[in-house]
Parts: structure tokens; C-alpha cells; sequence
């Protein structure tokens, strides 16, 4: 790794890019990822090949020979066990892999291989940014509410040791909306509508309306009118000219009457 | 045959005319090539600006803030390019790859993720930062993405959870009116208060009409108008149920969540409010021209300025036009759909629809390669603050899009103003959908068509046609969410360097998509 490099995981917390990499990495984040794939292959070490093996998971047209490639430099970078910040992002993109990449995706080898990466890697920032997607295998399309209560109660841990307060955000995100398709449970969805509430500046502003909106909501189904009123309120003040801010008002405005 | 010396002569002269027409050609465009980018003749920095609002008011409104930042920026020359909005896409791409594009662009509404990120330069940290050019008004100090009526959600990217752009004008829906011939048909010049109002001033035209012996119509209309009036009068009429659907939100669902809805078998057209809707579709296009489904915009607004139709249903864009182009005085109004009170159609309605339209509202961007990025941003706040805007504003007619800047006189009642109730969810948008539609319409509107007949065929067809579109939703999601793991892996290893961009609000963007895509599929599987 360069000096670069070096100055960027001390700020970021985990590997920046060599200097010789850096252009092949802002050539991927712009979507050129034919270009990055060549100038990685003409690099050297770990990070050209993780580099190389993202760079063709984004390459057209998507063939099996380019997605193989792809999980073969990945695996060789996880094999060579140097338990470095490219062995950690190596195993979270080959999780990736079989959850999103593959032609024939396996969810549960996926799922597995993130549930891993959260237990032998906590707190590391790709193993933080697995926890979000574990929430998506673990909640989004559950419906048996016994399955979701046990899964909640694993979850809860996984997600205490969780250090990226981003990654936490959006793991509770995807929680509390599945707990509102299942039901609705507003009991289950408020706490993390209102801890997404209070980091609420973070949050885009079109989560953040919505998020806003939904701690009213919530509160209101729960019989909690003072919150209900005060999130309306709330929701009205911060964004006076959407769609839903006369409803805000409206809705504040009947429950205080009652 | 007889010769003309004459002519002769100049034929022999002919080739070394071309030639030195050719030359003349080759010195004007080296001498154009030798000129600094973006520098003009004079030596002033040169920002161009392109854009395909050709409309009446535009270039002037543009023109006049240009003109006003460039007294305070001497060195600066702002020069406008305007596109037809045909060629525009086709015209910015060869530009863009060319690495000829101006430096201030209007994107172009089918502009993807990709090409976004690649050609144009996100805004988040300066729309974060106040606007200079505010100081001294109500707006100093604030965030500028605070001072847009929207709160600049026309310059939101979504999928890439960036600001790509700044407009400098509004859009919403309005309803025009020929104001000469409602007060022959009423005896008052303003607008029908409410839809039984509407439907009274249609009756009187049809009496009118039948009495003189002519055929002026109710609505100049045309395909895309009149699908923007039928996805209104559902949104107005499918607000209870919208809700209904949606009992964790209390807000009505999204046109998505409705069609899953109906394949999980939680509506059906056999909905009172639905069949309403319909016959409210029905009722109004009898006042519609014949063929309306095969006009375009320019017959609608022809056929509204020559004085052939009472009502024209288009957008706050088209005012400067109508009234340019009218040899009568134009009114306009919001758009009129049943209220709740009415007795046949207001019992799917909780109330008038909110002002969120915006449709017409554009996004400038600026070029991500260009030298003059700064300079481009700069104009970019001058023209989106307070006192820039008021120059923008007076000049074009157009509704502004700052917030305390006054929109044009006759236009006040259609500033964005955060009332009104949410809009329900559309029966149209998925491209299935609108194609099993469109093949049935006549069976809606036609002279012997009604709601059975219309829903006879589209019914068992729309099912299909809504899980096709959800199908393709869910695999659209996937791609993205795919193409957004590389981008987001990339921009977090360029966040050790301290670059990268919104990648965390990319990273959430891509979370709750890739959950909400993984709950409909699963739906889908479910109700397969």
C-alpha cells in the first residue's frame, strides 16, 4: 500500500487506495469499469486484484467466463490469509457475489457468508457493511411472525456490535419497514423509526420525510397522540412544501382535538 | 448550340470558387479552434449554458440574470445554447463524448445513473453550503437547497442520493382557459370553482355548439395531456383507497404497491371508486377532439390558440406561449378533479389533490470535466437566489423556483405551497399497464363504449400486464443494485483518500431499494 494509502485507513478506517491505483478506483466509482478492469490488470498485489475482480463484476455484457474471473481473484485474495482490509473487502464482495452477482444468485450461501463476516470480523467497516444487507436476507420478505421475533433477538446483537453509525441506520431501516409489512407491528417498527429519527440530519431528505412522517404515524397507531402530534409537527416544520405537509398538519390538528 | 462567353468563363471559374469558399471555411473554423476554450473574442471567461426551452420567456428570463451577473463579473460573458427538444439527447451525447459539452447543461430527462456520474459533477457539498448571493435577504444563510420551493428535489438524484442539479423555474399542472369565450358561455371571466362547475360550463358548451351550428371543443388535447388528466383524476379518486392499501403508512401507496395489491387479490375493478373513475375518464372525453390518443402537443395548442377548444390541460411551461400565440385573453387555474361532495364521483376522494408536480421543473448541471466549473456553479447561485431569481422570474413569465420571489401575475395560485392532500395511486405509469390501456380506451371513450365494455377486455389482460411491470421493476432493481455495489466498493476505498462523494447515502439509497425489491419479489412469487 502507498503512502496515500496509508493516510487514507488511518481516516477512513480502513484501506485507501496505493497512488498508483487511486485513478483505476475513481475510473469504477464513475462507472467506467471496462477502463478500471485494464488499468487494475496492469497493476500489481491484493488490491490490483480486488480492484480487477470488482471491476468485472460491473463490466458488460455479463458473461459466467467474467463473473468466474471475478470470484476466482477474490478467493485467491481471502486464500492467501493475510487477514489484511483487502482479504475483509474480498470476502464481503464474494458474499456479494453469490447474494447479487451470479447468474444463478445462491441466497443462502450468501447470507452465510455475510452472517460469518459480521461474527469473525466486528466492527470492521466492510464487515459493517454487511450487516444492512444481512438485514434484507433476514427481514425484508418475512411474513411468519415467530421466524422474525427469533431473528430480531440475533439481530439485536449483530447489530450492537456495528460501529459505522451509516451502516447501523440502514440495517434498522430495513428492519422497521419489514415490521410494518408484517402487520403492521408499529410496537416492533417505532424504536427504530425514532433512533432513525434522531440521527435525522444524516438521512436524505426524501428518507428523512419519510421517517419523519412514519414516527407520527406509528405513535398515533400506538395511542402515543402527544409524539404523534409533536412528529407531525415536526414533519410540517421541516418540509413545509411537500405533498404530505398539509396532511401533517391536518392529522396534528384532529388529534389534538379529540 | 450558341455559347455565352459569359457563362463560360464563370464556369471555368467555378472549382477555384469552391476552393476558396473551402479555405474561407478552414481559416473561420482554425481561427475558432485557436481561440482559448472558453475564452470569448473580447478575452472575457465564457460559460455556456444549453437547454431545450424554446418557449417564450425563457431565453429573455436567462438573458436578463445573465446579463446581471455579468455587470457584477466584468471578466464573465454567459452565452445561452438552445437545442430543439427532439435532438437534445442525441446532440448532448455527441457533445458530452466529444468533450465539447458546455459547462452548464439541462439534463435530459432519460439521462441514467451511469451517465450522470459520468459526465456531470455532483452539487451535495455546495447546496449544502449558504448562497452568497442571498446576503441581505430573508433567504442569507441558509443552506441553498433550502431556498428552492421543492427544497430542490428536482435536482435530488435518487439512485445516486446526489444533487446533480439547480433550476431556475418551477412546473405544475394548470388548466387554461379561453377567458373570451367563457364569458359568452357564463357571463363571468373566471374560472369553474369546482368540477359540478366544470361539468355545467361543458353542458353550456354543448347547447352553444348545437345552437350556432360549430364544433368547438371542451379540451384541446393531446396523447400525453390526456394521460396526465386521467392519472390526475384517479390520484384525486383512488385516495381512499390508496390508503387503505397502505395501513403502516397511513399515506396512500405507490402505483408499484397498488398493482401488487391487485395481484394479491386486495382490489378489484369491481371497486366502487374505480368504476367511478372510469366513467368520470368517459364522461370528460366526450369533450375531447376525435383522435385525441394520435395528437401531439402542437395540434392541442394550435387548436387552443386559433380559438377551437374552451379549456386547454397542459402545465405551468406552456403560459408564456398560450399567451403570446392567443388572440384572446388566456386565464389559467390549478386543475379541477371531483371534490368529495360530488354525488357520483367524490367517494374515493379525501380531498383536493397537493401541488407536488413537477414535471416541469428542470435540473442544470454542470459538466464534470469542465476548467470552469467554479465560475459555471457561481452563475448557477446567482440564478437561483433571491434577487437573481427575481430577474429570472420577471423577465420569462415563468414560475420561480426560489422561495419569497413572486410568481408572474395570473400564476400566484400555482406556487408550490405544501396543501391539500396526497395524491392516491395511478392505474397507468408501467409501461405494460399504459399499453393494455391505451388498446382498450376506445371501448372507454368510443361512441358505444363504456366502463363494462372498456373492462371486459382490459381486466383479465391488466393483470398481466401489472406483473410484467412489476417484473421488470424488480429486475431494474437488481441491475442497479449490482451496478451501485462496484460504485459503492470504489467509493469506499476512495473515501481513505478523502473523495468518493455521497457514497454512505448511496450505500442507503441502495439498501432500502434492494429491500424493498426483495419484499416485492417475494410478493410476486407469492401471488404467482
Amino acid at each position: 500500500m502507498g503512502s496515500m494509502g496509508m493516510l487514507g485507513a488511518a481516516a477512513a478506517g480502513m484501506a485507501g487506495p496505493a497512488v498508483e491505483q487511486a485513478e483505476a478506483w475513481r475510473r469504477l466509482a464513475a462507472g467506467e469499469a471496462a477502463a478500471a478492469a485494464a488499468d487494475f490488470a496492469r497493476g500489481e498485489g491484493r488490491e490490483a486484484r480486488v480492484g480487477r475482480a470488482a471491476a468485472l463484476l460491473a463490466a458488460q455484457p455479463r458473461t459466467a467466463a467474467t463473473l468466474e474471473r471475478a470470484r476466482t481473484l477474490l478467493e485467491g485474495v481471502v486464500e492467501e490469509q493475510l487477514h489484511d482490509d483487502w482479504a475483509v473487502m474480498a470476502e464481503y464482495l464474494l458474499a456479494r457475489w453469490h447474494q447479487a452477482h451470479a447468474l444463478q444468485p445462491d441466497p443462502a450461501e450468501g447470507e452465510r457468508r455475510l452472517l460469518a463476516l459480521l461474527e469473525a470480523r466486528a466492527g470492521h467497516p466492510w464487515a459493517d457493511a454487511a450487516a444492512p444487507k444481512l438485514a434484507i436476507a433476514w427481514f425484508a420478505a418475512e411474513r411468519d411472525a415467530a421466524e422474525f421475533a427469533r431473528r430480531e433477538e440475533r439481530f439485536a446483537e449483530i447489530l450492537e456490535r456495528v460501529r459505522d453509525p451509516a451502516a447501523r441506520r440502514d440495517a434498522r431501516l430495513v428492519w422497521a419497514d419489514a415490521a410494518l409489512r408484517l402487520g403492521p407491528d408499529h410496537a416492533r417498527a417505532l424504536p427504530h423509526f425514532r433512533a432513525l429519527a434522531e440521527e435525522a440530519e444524516a438521512l436524505r431528505p426524501s428518507l428523512r420525510a419519510r421517517v419523519l412522517f412514519q414516527v407520527a404515524e406509528s405513535a398515533a397507531a400506538l395511542g402515543l397522540g402527544e409524539e404523534a402530534v409533536e412528529g407531525w409537527r415536526r414533519f410540517a416544520r421541516e418540509f413545509p412544501h411537500d405533498a404530505r405537509a398539509g396532511e401533517a398538519r391536518r392529522r396534528a390538528e384532529e388529534m389534538i382535538s379529540r | 448550340m450558341k455559347t455565352n462567353p459569359v457563362s463560360e468563363k464563370l464556369k471555368s471559374m467555378l472549382p477555384w470558387a469552391g476552393l476558396a469558399l473551402l479555405l474561407g471555411v478552414f481559416a473561420v473554423a482554425a481561427l475558432r479552434v485557436a481561440r482559448p476554450a472558453g475564452a470569448a473574442g473580447d478575452g472575457r471567461e465564457v460559460i455556456r449554458i444549453a437547454h431545450w426551452q424554446l418557449e417564450a420567456g425563457i431565453r429573455q428570463g436567462i438573458d436578463a440574470a445573465a446579463r446581471a451577473y455579468e455587470a457584477m463579473h466584468p471578466g464573465v460573458r454567459i452565452e445561452q445554447i438552445l437545442v430543439p427538444e427532439r435532438v437534445y439527447p442525441t446532440w448532448l451525447t455527441t457533445r458530452l463524448i466529444g468533450g465539447t459539452a458546455p459547462e452548464i447543461i439541462e439534463l435530459a430527462p432519460n439521462y441514467d445513473a451511469a451517465r450522470v456520474t459520468r459526465f456531470f459533477r455532483p452539487l451535495g457539498a455546495e447546496v449544502d453550503a449558504a448562497n452568497p448571493y442571498n446576503a441581505g435577504t430573508a433567504l442569507e444563510g441558509l443552506p441553498w437547497r433550502n431556498t428552492f420551493v421543492d427544497g430542490l428535489a428536482s435536482g435530488y438524484h435518487e439512485e445516486l442520493s446526489d444533487y446533480y442539479g439547480v433550476g431556475p423555474f418551477t412546473g405544475s399542472r394548470a388548466l387554461y382557459y379561453n377567458k373570451r369565450l367563457l364569458r359568452e358561455l357564463t357571463g363571468a371571466e373566471s374560472p369553474p370553482a369546482d368540477y359540478a362547475e366544470l361539468e355545467r360550463v361543458l353542458a353550456r358548451l354543448e347547447e352553444w355548439n348545437a345552437r350556432r351550428g360549430v364544433r368547438v371543443t371542451g379540451f384541446a388535447m393531446h396523447r400525453a395531456s390526456a394521460t396526465a388528466l386521467f392519472n390526475d383524476l384517479l390520484a384525486a379518486q383512488l385516495q381512499r383507497l390508496g390508503t387503505e392499501l397502505a395501513p403502516g403508512t397511513g399515506l396512500p401507496v405507490g402505483r408499484e404497491e397498488f398493482y401488487a395489491a391487485r395481484l394479491a387479490g386486495r382490489w378489484d375493478f369491481s371497486r366502487a371508486e374505480l368504476r367511478a373513475a372510469l366513467e368520470n375518464l368517459r364522461e370528460l372525453s366526450v369533450f375531447f377532439p376525435p383522435g385525441f390518443a394520435q395528437l401531439g402537443r402542437e395540434d392541442a395548442t394550435l387548436a387552443f390558440v386559433q380559438g377551437r377548444a374552451l379549456f386547454f390541460y397542459s402545465g405551468t411551461w406552456d403560459a408564456t406561449n398560450l399567451a403570446a400565440q392567443a388572440e384572446f385573453p388566456v386565464g389559467v387555474t390549478r386543475a379541477i378533479t371531483p371534490g368529495r361532495e360530488h354525488p357520483r364521483f367524490g367517494a374515493g376522494v379525501l380531498g383536493p389533490l397537493a401541488s407536488e408536480d413537477r414535471s416541469g421543473s428542470p435540473a442544470f448541471s454542470v459538466t464534470r470535466d469542465t476548467a470552469r466549473a467554479e465560475r459555471a456553479i457561481d452563475f448557477l447561485r446567482f440564478l437561483t437566489s433571491e434577487p437573481g431569481n427575481r430577474i429570472f422570474a420577471a423577465a420569462s413569465g415563468w414560475m420561480p423556483s426560489v422561495l419569497g420571489v413572486p410568481g408572474p401575475e395570473g400564476l400566484e395560485e400555482l406556487m408550490v405551497k405544501g396543501e391539500g392532500y396526497p395524491r392516491g395511486p395511478s392505474l397507468l405509469g408501467g409501461a405494460d399497464t399504459n399499453l393494455v390501456f391505451s388498446r382498450h380506451l376506445s371501448r372507454l371513450t368510443g361512441p358505444a363504449g363504456g366502463v363494462d365494455a372498456f373492462l371486459e377486455g382490459f381486466e383479465a389482460e391488466a393483470s398481466v400486464a401489472m406483473r410484467r411491470d412489476l417484473e421488470r421493476s424488480v429486475k431494474g432493481a437488481a441491475e442497479g443494485v449490482r451496478r451501485d455495489d462496484v460504485a459503492i466498493a470504489a467509493g469506499r476505498v476512495l473515501a481513505g483518500l478523502g473523495e468518493g462523494g455521497a457514497v454512505e447515502r448511496r450505500a442507503e439509497t441502495q439498501n432500502e431499494r434492494e429491500a424493498w425489491a426483495r419484499a416485492l419479489a417475494e410478493e410476486l412469487a407469492r401471488t404467482r
